[in-house]
This record gives structure tokens, sequence and C-alpha cells, in this order.
């Protein structure tokens, strides 16, 4: 059965969730603390990086946590190929490593979370549920299989999640995920994801793992998702959510 | 157009310069760091021939606008450094249009009505301070650079995003 490693930093408030949703899916999945011994980390199959905080978002989001020495196990496992998946914070941190996008390909910082804006003016924390579009699915074993253009609800719950490119940077090699409805925090091209160029990391910020249950759902979202909700307490539908497809890819790009 | 500048430190412990001096420090090439402080700096341009220090000292003590007196003291001061061993290096948003400043800008002008201030600047000053016999101050200021500041890789800075922040030494 594959492996997959939670990541806990100090500060992390997902991480429990984040193990159910992997476990859903099939993943051995346990928490493992940001100072673990890089050969035991070395030992997992994938792995994900969890919402919430790092030392208290302190200089910036994820700063001091993208330079522990953790990091350098998740550079050789991004190297290897393994699927990497940074939520929220963990989003923060993969983007201040300079993991991805990694167009250049040397792991240089290419894109920054920044502080939320809406309509020229600060937005503060954000938390709602979103519309959310994959574009270029088939560059990253995280959509495999998902048609580009699928639209998806998911929640988001961040005040730092303004993505900002370097400058010239094509990222039209890498799949990237896009709010539909209103930019809720004035990132670029309504990004709210991107995978790296070679497909098997990707850093997001709004929460798949609070969508892999149908359950999870809110009927206040109203559509498709509300009504298959309502089929699943009538025992019509298996209760899997719009995001459990993210957890799944990863679990059978493992297996 | 005059300009005031006003420096601002925490009363207490600052955790982001705590972090930021550990995670410096166990850098082989920062291992003399000895100290790692952290200052906003404000520097606002305004209109006005009266005490304007007086105003804001008004302005600062009768509200939590600019800073919260409770947590954090401040000086009308410009930044240097002290010492041929301190190195002090300025951070500031880079984008074209810093909406967190024209804000704080907008709510006091809202407030303060004997003085019209026309532009808002806020900035991170970080006060490097290495051992007093480091080398020579200008390989203390390009290390910084280099190595504490520019957060362009992993092995890289720390201190400044490349992609929408700036950093100068002063």
């Amino acid at each position: 059965m594959p492996k997959l490693a939670v990541i806990q930093f100090p500060g992390s408030n997902c991480e429990y969730e984040t193990r159910r949703a992997a476990e859903s899916v099939g993943f051995q999945a346990e928490i493992l603390r940001w100072n673990a011994d890089l050969n035991l980390l070395a030992t997992y199959d994938a792995y994900i990086i969890p919402g919430g905080f790092s030392y208290q978002d302190r200089v910036r989001a994820g700063a001091i946590a993208a330079k522990l020495p953790i990091m350098t196990g998740l550079k050789d496992a991004a190297d290897a190929g393994k699927p990497i998946l940074g939520i929220c914070n963990g989003c923060q941190i993969l983007a201040e490593t300079g993991l991805l996008p990694n167009i250049s390909g040397e792991k240089n910082v290419e894109i920054a979370l920044a502080r939320n804006v809406k309509n020229g003016k600060p937005r503060g924390f954000v938390c709602n549920w979103e519309g959310m579009e994959v574009k270029g699915a088939a560059q990253s074993l995280f959509t495999k299989g998902i048609s580009s253009g699928l639209t998806f609800p998911i929640p988001i719950n961040h005040g730092e999640g303004r993505f900002l490119l370097a400058e010239n940077l094509n990222i039209d090699d890498c799949m990237t995920l896009h709010y539909t409805g209103e930019n809720p925090n004035g990132s670029t091209n309504a990004i709210a994801g991107i995978a790296n160029k070679k497909g098997n990391v990707l850093a997001m910020m709004p929460h798949p793992e609070r969508a892999t249950f149908l359950k999870q759902v809110p009927f206040s979202i109203g559509g498709e998702w509300a009504e298959m909700k309502d089929k699943f307490y009538k025992d019509e539908h298996d209760g899997v959510g719009p995001c459990e497809f993210i957890f799944r890819n990863m679990y059978e790009a493992c297996r | 157009m005059k300009k005031i500048s006003i420096l601002i430190e925490t009363k207490n412990t600052d955790l982001h310069a705590m972090s930021a001096f550990e995670a410096l420090k166990a850098k082989p090439s920062l291992t003399h760091l000895k100290q790692l402080k952290r200052y906003r700096h404000v520097v606002l341009s305004y209109d006005f021939e009266g005490d304007i220090q007086a105003v804001l000292t008004q302005f600062i003590h009768s509200s939590y606008i600019l800073l919260n007196t409770n947590k954090e003291q401040y000086e009308f001061a410009v930044p240097s450094a002290k010492a041929d061993n301190h190195i002090m290096v300025e951070v500031s948003n880079n984008e074209t249009s810093d909406v967190f400043s024209e804000n704080v800008l907008d709510r006091i002008n809202e407030t303060v009505e004997r003085v019209k201030f026309t532009s808002l600047k806020e900035s991170i000053v970080w006060e490097f301070i290495f051992d007093s016999n480091s080398s020579n101050t200008d390989s203390l200021a390009k290390l910084v650079m280099d190595e504490g500041v520019r957060a362009d890789s992993y092995t890289g800075g720390l201190l400044m995003n490349p992609i929408y922040e700036d950093a100068k030494r002063i």
C-alpha cells in the first residue's frame, strides 16, 4: 500500500482531515513532523504539506519553513517524480522554496503569495466556497484523466493567497487552477493553484481536503453538488466529494 | 512637499526578528551575526506649516491606525547605521500600487483634520549587528544582501521576496 506523509509544521492545523482524505483513497497516511529524519522521509511515496500556519507566518507566510532541512528531502522527492501537494500554507511554503513552477529548472523562486486585494483595496482574510476551473489537466498527475475546463466547488481560507508571477514567466506548460467567479483575492489571472512543469508538485491555496467527501459540501452553494448531497442522504450517491480526484490521482500515481 | 520619517519597533520581543535571526544565524556564512532588529519605517509627505510632530504625536496616541502604543514604541527619525558592524537594509513593496499604504493614508486623512497628508510609504528596516571584529562594512553588506536578504532560492536569503519586494542598504 503506498505510504503518504502529511508533514506537520509548528502551526499546521489541517493535518488530521488531510490524513483522513488521503486514507479515503487508499493511502497509508501518517503525520510526520517537520524535524523528521530525512532517511525516514525518503521512505514515503507521496507528501502533503497541509494548511494552517508555520512559525506563526513570521517574516512572510511560509518563509521560515521553506528554509528547513526537510525541504532538501522534498526537493529530492520532487526530482524523483514523487507527488507533492501543498495546500494553503503548504502552497505558500512550496512557493518560497522554488519547487514550482520551476520553469527555469533551477528551483529559483518564481511565484509569490501576497496579501489579498480586491477592487484596489486590502481584502483581509477570506473564507468562502469558490468555483474552480482546471486548465492544462493533462500536464499534471493530480488532474490526469480530468477534462480541462472541469469546474468544481472548493473552500478557500486565507489572508495571503494572491498569486504573483515573476516578470515574463511563461506558465503555459503547467497545469493551473483558476477561480471561476469574481476573483476573491486579486490573484494574477485568477490563479488558485499551479503545478510544476514536470507535473508532480502542486501548490494550491484552496482546501481540497475540505471537499473530499460529499457531506462536507454545504447545501447553501446550490447547484449539482448540493443536489448530489441530497441524493447521498437518500442513499442514492456514493458520497464522493468534488475534490476527491486530486487525492485519488496522487494514489494512482504511486501504485 | 515636506516629509517626516517615523521609526517603529516592538516594546516586547519581536518574534519576526527572533525567528529570522535563528534561521539566518544557522547559515555557515552568518555565524558571526550577533543580533537582528526589525523596525517598521513610515514616511509621510504633508503640506503643513505648524508643528507636525505634535500633530502626529496626538494622532498616534489617540488612535491605533499607524501603530499600537501598547505594543510599539516610535521615534521621529531616519534610520541609519550606528557603527561599522551594523548593516541596515530597507525592504519595501515594489508593486505599482501599494494599496495597503494607500488604505492607511486614507484613514489618517479621515482622522487628522489640520494636515493634508499626500503620501505614505511603509517599509521594513532590518538592522544586522555583527561581531565588532567582523570584516569591513562593504563586504558585510554584500554578505547581508546575498545570504540574508534576497530570498530568491532555497539557499538564498530570507527577508525579501524577489517577486514583489525590493531591498536596499541604507
